[in-house]
């Protein structure tokens, strides 16, 4: 077959000026255009804080998060000053009292501004499991018991809040993205398969995204998440985890298999898959080798600004007591606690998680936005 | 109907298209039933003979990108013939087989797009774009793979060291050239080249003209050139057919085409290039109307609402395609009987 | 000022002979990417009740010496430098020696009322996209007309009456039922004609198409080109005709300015341009076109290279790296400046005179 020969003044080889960005593949490019936008910067990199915290979080927390302290229900956030009582620099917490209060008949926490204790830093305390398999009673920090810090203030059984955010994130932050990798996976099949195979296929996985997506969501999450059996020896809290995420995903593939078909229709009638096509390209080589590539930037995309959307929805299911139940904690779950005015009014902090799915909504939206810019091929 | 009167299976012919129709289906309404069918491509008869550029003209939405590439089997025929003189096979008829049996006749013809954005994938480098063809069909590997590329990136006028970058760095031309670049690698007989230029500024269209024509007299090229640019199509063709809604109206030696013109429409056509000659200043025939609809197109004669020598038979009667005079077929009843005027003006 | 002494455009002509008078005129668009310098000084008179044909390939500027004209350049667009005069004929009264008055267009505010008044009703554009500039929400009729009731004072009943003449004048059949239709229920040919309509509604002195026909199949194009040299034989208005095609130009035009990288190279009447082309830049033009019609069948003469991007800055004359005539040590040093070769037919190049341009 390679026999051209090549004929020697054919064509003088054209000195043209060939860009130099022309090396940079078009991921590299995405991810200069991407590095160049701040807030999606921003986005990213507050995620991988807040994941980073999330993870390490019973080291970071200085309590475990089931431990009870009776003595400090609803106990507001700790004080912190820089100079104790006695005249010496460093960081202190005030000491707390506990007292009963004669006319509500509660018990009430007060801070004690004339007693502080130094914040010693990697030091013992409650024992935890870090990751799931490290073993220790290490602590980012903590004070001398009796006393314990308090960041976030203690629930209605005295719980410390600031552990129990940080290991609700754990549920709160993945759900989103295991939610969206499921909905990933049959939104490109079936998108790939409606678009590529068109005729029959088509018609039937479009009626289907068109009731699945007639639906209001919240209700359909909800009666799905209601039918899931109660956690009980033979159906773990994780089980019912996993099904979480299948019931979230049930909805949001929907739009990723439309926006996938729609790609895919394009590259089926563009000239580079004809090129592949009229070369002898099998439809393995032409979805494989050329739409899924070029799809995947657009993929990402939608599912990063989907995340969202399902961490909305989890933290919906789990207020409503439809989604994560005890002993797993998530922040719907927490922010349970907060349905009550009475509450929050005398215990704002109850709210913390709420700010949590807020800042972690915030950021992947921006970052969703920022990787939706950098895709965009018509901006260099 | 149109007789198929172009059968010409000789040896110097490589492609012949009888009576080729593709008709799409209109969707509409609840359920998306079909309302109707474009018929892009209805009843098309043509032939390439070796070596030779054949041009195929006509107005937008007259099917002849649509006709190149249910040619080439990109696109499934909704009828008619399209033999092709394989090389090793012999004459087979390309609308018979299946799709193991296209990949083996495959290598033989290949196509040039219009649009060099959108005919390069945009993630792969230019190694991978134009190595395609060889990875697919297993031609080369491995160093070897390697030289192809780089030799065929030499014979389109590109420094093999670019092989490395993707599309995006390059220009039009060059992008174009990476196109023929990849249409070359298996050794084509025939290229159907759709609209390879038009996308092109004046200046590179002459570049890549050019090497078209090089390519065509180093490897015995063939071409099927489509283009709605008369100018180009009667600087590169050999011979020249026209198609208007679907069908093939007139199909001659480009001379005898532009200069000698025997259907009204060409005539038309011919009067309107602007020639690039103040002296050749000239009025154009007033074609009263719209063009056709493909997809419901008059009785008898589809030109007939427009052309000012219809007669009666015209409304009524399909005019078959007739041989004029030796290697000249017109569809017009009156072809041979008219006095038309071609592309110079006659005072 | 980049205008030398000498230099045809500035003496030979009179303002009875000229609509607009473009002198020295720079404009940039100031991107992300940097700054991209569209017009270098271009400089040149049209003649009135003329079709000045400009030519070049995509980027010279051809399409922003336009819109320059018309103040209808984007935001991004900034004119550092440059006059554009425009020798306003009074209307009012048929009198031959109506006045004229001089008005400095880059002097109007682009918001301005008076700038909103010259628009449409003195100088009109239309666009290779009729779809661009007709709104797709509104009827033929009420656009055209419209037009009408603001610059001409009449009232509806009567912007009907002429909306449907011109539409009538620019070759619609059937004139009364067009001003009913919307847009997107006319062939490409009928909304370029529509828009011609638009453009020509008020009357104006000065018509600029950009590439009206580029979109357009080629019997439709000829329709249209017909149908506008007409209407400029009619009315006495002048056309400038922007466009890449050499064929176009030699169908339509009185004269011509070749334009390269935001410069007019080489201008003349329409036979000098095509019979004895004076600056390397338009002979290859030439030379790189088939000559539809002529019976040879030469090999074309391509123009080597690429219209280098308008963010890099070439010293000397723009063309030198693809010029066949090019001069070392004097061309990639300094730009030539416009010289007069014979009678209207100017041109810069260094082949015919060594006056350089002044910054």
């Amino acid at each position: 077959m390679s026999n051209i020969v090549t004929p020697i003044p054919l064509v003088p080889v054209v000195d043209e000026p060939v860009s130099e960005v022309g090396q940079l593949s078009q991921w590299t490019l995405m991810r200069l255009r991407f590095a160049r936008n701040k807030l999606a910067m921003t986005g990213l990199i507050g995620l991988l804080i807040m994941y980073f915290l999330v993870f390490l979080g019973p080291f970071v927390a200085p309590n475990e998060y089931t431990f009870q302290n009776s003595d400090y229900i609803f106990g507001n956030p700790s004080q912190f000053t820089l100079t104790s009582p006695d005249g010496q620099f460093g960081l202190f917490m005030y000491s707390t009292t506990t007292v009963l209060d004669q006319n509500s008949f509660k018990f009430v926490v007060t801070t004690d501004k004339t007693k502080a204790l130094p914040v010693r830093f990697f030091t013992k305390g409650d024992p935890i499991t870090v990751l799931g398999f490290i073993q220790t009673d290490i602590h980012l920090f903590e004070v001398d018991t009796p006393q314990r810090i308090y960041l976030m203030g203690a629930d209605s059984i005295g719980r410390d809040m600031f552990a129990r955010t940080l290991i609700g994130g754990q549920i709160s932050m993945t759900i989103g993205l295991i939610g969206v990798a499921l909905s990933l996976l049959f939104g490109s099949v079936l998108g790939t398969i409606s678009g590529y195979f068109m005729g029959l296929a088509d018609d039937i996985i479009q009626r289907i995204i068109e009731v699945i997506s007639s639906f209001p969501s919240i209700p359909l999450w909800a009666a799905l998440a209601a039918s899931l059996p109660p956690v009980s020896e033979s159906f773990s809290a994780l089980n019912r985890y996993f099904l979480i995420t299948i019931v979230l995903s049930v909805i949001g593939w929907t739009g990723l298999a439309r926006q996938l078909r729609a790609k895919v229709m394009a590259y089926r009638s563009a000239d580079f898959c004809m090129a592949a096509l009229s070369a002898g390209g099998s439809d393995a080589r032409i979805i494989f080798v050329h739409m899924i590539p070029n799809a995947a930037s657009h993929i990402i995309v939608s599912a990063a600004l989907s995340i969202p959307g399902m961490i909305l929805g989890e933290t919906a299911l789990s207020f409503l007591g439809l989604g994560i139940l005890p002993p797993m904690v998530s922040w719907g779950a927490l922010l349970k606690d907060s349905q009550q005015v009475s509450v929050v009014v005398q215990h704002p902090w109850i709210l913390i998680p709420g700010a949590a799915v807020i800042i972690t909504v915030l950021f992947f939206s921006f970052l969703g936005d920022g990787l939706r810019d950098a895709v965009d091929p018509y901006s260099i | 109907m149109i007789d198929p009167v172009i059968a010409q299976s000789g040896d110097d012919v490589l492609l012949e298209v009888k009576d080729l129709k593709k008709y799409f289906p209109v969707r509409g309404g609840f359920i998306k039933k079909g309302v109707g069918t474009v018929k892009a491509v209805d009843g098309l008869n043509l032939f390439v003979k070796k070596g030779e550029t054949l041009g195929l003209v006509g107005e937008s939405g007259c099917g002849k990108t649509t006709a190149g590439r249910t040619i080439m089997r990109l696109m499934e025929p909704t009828g008619g013939t399209i033999r092709f003189n394989d090389p090793k096979q012999g004459w087979v008829n390309l609308e018979k087989m299946n799709r193991q049996q296209m990949r083996a006749i495959r290598p033989n013809m290949q196509i040039i797009f219009q649009d060099p954005f959108s005919s390069l994938d945009p993630r792969m480098t230019v190694f991978r774009i134009v190595s395609e063809p060889l990875v697919i069909n297993k031609v080369a590997s491995g160093q070897e793979l390697n030289d192809r590329v780089a030799e065929l990136l030499r014979v389109v006028g590109l420094r093999p060291e670019y092989m490395s970058r993707y599309p995006h760095a390059f220009s039009g031309g060059q992008r174009q050239r990476i196109g023929i670049a990849r249409a070359l690698a298996l050794n084509p007989k025939l290229i159907v080249c759709d609209e390879p230029v038009s996308a092109l500024d004046v200046s590179i269209q002459a570049q890549v003209i050019n090497l078209l024509e090089d390519l065509q007299h180093d490897f015995k090229l063939t071409y099927l050139f489509v283009a709605h640019d008369l100018s180009v199509v009667e600087h590169i063709s050999n011979r020249v057919a026209v198609m208007y809604v679907g069908r093939l109206v007139e199909l001659a030696k480009t001379d005898d085409l532009y200069y000698t013109p025997q259907h009204p429409y060409t005539e038309a056509l011919m009067a309107a290039v602007p020639k690039p000659d103040p002296h050749m200043r000239d009025r154009p025939i007033k074609l009263p109307g719209e063009v056709a609809s493909a997809i419901k197109p008059p009785s008898g004669c589809y030109f007939h609402p427009r052309c000012r020598y219809a007669k009666d038979i015209c409304s009524t009667e399909d005019p078959p395609l007739k041989m004029v005079r030796p290697e000249h077929w017109s569809a017009c009843h009156f072809a041979g009987e008219l006095n038309l005027r071609g592309i110079v003006p006659t005072n | 000022m980049s205008e030398t002494i000498g230099s045809p455009t500035t003496t030979t002509t009179t303002s009875a002979e000229i609509i607009l008078r473009i002198k020295d005129l720079h404009t940039y668009f100031y991107t992300d990417i940097g700054i991209s310098k569209a017009l270098n000084g271009v400089t040149f008179d049209i003649p009135s009740r003329k079709v000045l044909g400009i030519v070049g390939e995509s980027g010279c500027g051809k399409s922003v010496t336009a819109l320059s004209c018309m103040r209808l350049l984007p935001r991004s667009a900034k004119i550092p430098k440059g006059e554009i005069t425009f020798f306003r004929h009074k209307k009012n009264g048929n009198g031959s020696a109506a006045p004229v008055e001089e008005v400095d267009l880059l002097k109007l505010d682009t918001m301005s009322q008076e700038i909103r008044n010259i628009r449409g009703a003195e100088l009109a554009m239309i666009f290779q996209e009729p779809m661009s500039s007709l709104n797709p929400s509104y009827t033929i009729g009420d656009q055209i007309g419209e037009a009408i009731i603001l610059h001409q004072n009449v009232d509806k009943a009567e912007a009907e009456n002429r909306t449907i003449k011109i539409l009538d004048q620019v070759g619609m059949s059937n004139p009364k039922a067009m001003v009913k239709r919307f847009p997107h229920e006319l062939s490409g040919g009928m909304r370029q004609r529509a828009m011609i309509a638009m453009g020509l509604s008020c009357n104006p002195s000065v018509l600029f198409a950009d590439e009206p026909t580029t979109a357009l199949d080629v019997t439709t194009e000829a329709q249209i080109l017909d149908l506008m040299r007409d209407l400029q034989a009619q009315l006495g208005m002048t056309i400038v005709f922007i466009t890449h095609n050499l064929g176009v130009v030699a169908q339509m035009c009185d004269s011509v300015a070749v334009m390269y990288l935001g410069r007019i190279v080489e201008q003349a009447s329409i036979e000098p341009i095509f019979y004895n082309p004076k600056h390397p830049y338009t002979k290859a033009l030439l030379n790189s076109i088939p000559h539809a019609g002529s019976r040879e069948h030469k090999r074309l003469l391509p123009i080597r290279g690429v219209v280098p991007d308008p963010y890099s800055s070439i010293k000397g004359c723009p063309f030198h790296p693809r010029c066949n005539s090019f001069m070392p040590g004097k061309c990639d040093v300094n730009v030539p400046a416009t010289v007069t070769v014979d009678n209207g037919h100017t041109v810069r190049c260094f082949l015919y005179s060594d006056e350089v341009e002044q910054q």
